[in-house]
């Protein structure tokens, strides 16, 4: 019924520009739907500027979702939270602009590991968070921002922060944080004392609640993460 | 109840999984209730069909927004003309 619709070149240094992709597949998604509208007969028309409506209202919002920084596809994962190898899913994280990653991974990193008389020490940075997505969406800064702020998150909280670099360097924490196939994350937290590695042992399956409240705010705070360049509004 | 919730609800009450509930109401929080009419308007035929439609239609814009490597705007259009083609059809 339709002939085939022209290719459109996007341009390929728009890759990381994640509004302009999609801004550029509404003007495109409008112009093309349109003229398709206007070669079929006057009967079905109805029919079909229902569905038009339909798609173009979904890019209208997921425009929004760019624009407030949710475009990022952390709006499409979820995570499972991995400590010990043997029961490995012992709880389940919606990450997202519902999920903060500083909470993400403090949450994941008290449940890994066993806290109690042992302390959980990090070594300036070496917090190790290794982000394994199939697609990357964040870049190396956006990801220093993202370890900086879990640092001073988990020293406001009174975990050591240690200069020590013989001690940091024995006890660094190293979270694998892995995009599956559906889309699903894992999150797997092991330490090293010397040469060993030891995994982090979960106690009870914890599922987090995201609350209206909080992923609004966490939308505006994501957005000032994935645009540090401006200030959180 | 505002458009808002009637989506809301027809979301929570649908087949769909956690997942993509999870993603709808993370679109319906960024939108307003004007932006949501024609969804419902869609939604009042064949329910369940049209809201499979757009929900694959709404994880392949996102994912577009995030990484246009997935599946580019070319095909997202050519999807949405041959969904539309059938629907048509179908009459």
């Amino acid at each position: 019924m339709f002939e085939k619709i022209e290719a459109i070149n996007l341009d390929r240094s728009k890759e990381e520009k994640p509004l302009e992709t999609i801004n550029e597949l509404s003007i495109h998604e409008t112009d093309l739907l349109e003229k398709a509208q206007e070669k079929i007969p006057e009967e079905k028309r109805g029919k079909f500027e229902k569905m038009k409506k339909a798609f173009l209202a979904i890019t209208a919002g997921a425009m929004l979702l760019s624009a407030t920084g949710c475009g990022y596809p952390f709006i499409m994962q979820r995570a499972i939270v991995s400590g010990n190898l043997d029961e490995p899913t012992m709880a389940e994280i919606f990450l997202g602009p519902a999920a903060y990653p500083i909470d993400v991974t403090k949450d994941a990193i008290k449940h890994a590991f066993e806290v109690g008389d042992t302390k959980i020490c990090f070594y300036n940075n070496e917090i190790s968070l290794n982000i394994h997505y199939k697609k990357p969406f964040l870049n190396n800064a956006q990801i220093n921002i993202i370890l900086n702020r879990i640092s001073s998150e988990l020293e406001k909280d009174g975990w050591i922060k240690t200069e020590d670099s013989n001690y940091g360097k024995n006890t660094p924490i190293y979270l694998n944080i892995d995009e599956a196939e559906d889309g699903t994350f894992f999150i797997d937290g092991y330490y090293k004392i010397d040469k060993n590695y030891f995994h982090g042992r979960l106690s009870d399956p914890i599922k987090w609640e995201i609350i209206k409240e909080d992923l609004l705010k966490n939308i505006k705070e994501y957005n000032g993460l994935a645009n540090p360049d401006k200030p959180i509004r | 109840m505002n458009k808002k919730e009637k989506l809301s609800e027809i979301i929570r009450n649908s087949t769909l999984n956690d997942f993509d509930k999870n993603m709808w109401f993370v679109f319906i929080q960024s939108v307003n209730d004007e932006q949501i009419i024609p969804l419902l308007e869609l939604l009042r035929e064949d329910t369940t069909e049209n809201l499979e439609i757009i929900t694959h239609n709404l994880k392949q814009k996102i994912k577009l927004a995030g990484n246009n490597h997935l599946k580019n705007a070319q095909e997202i259009v050519d999807e949405e003309l041959k969904i539309i083609e059938e629907k048509l059809s179908k009459e």
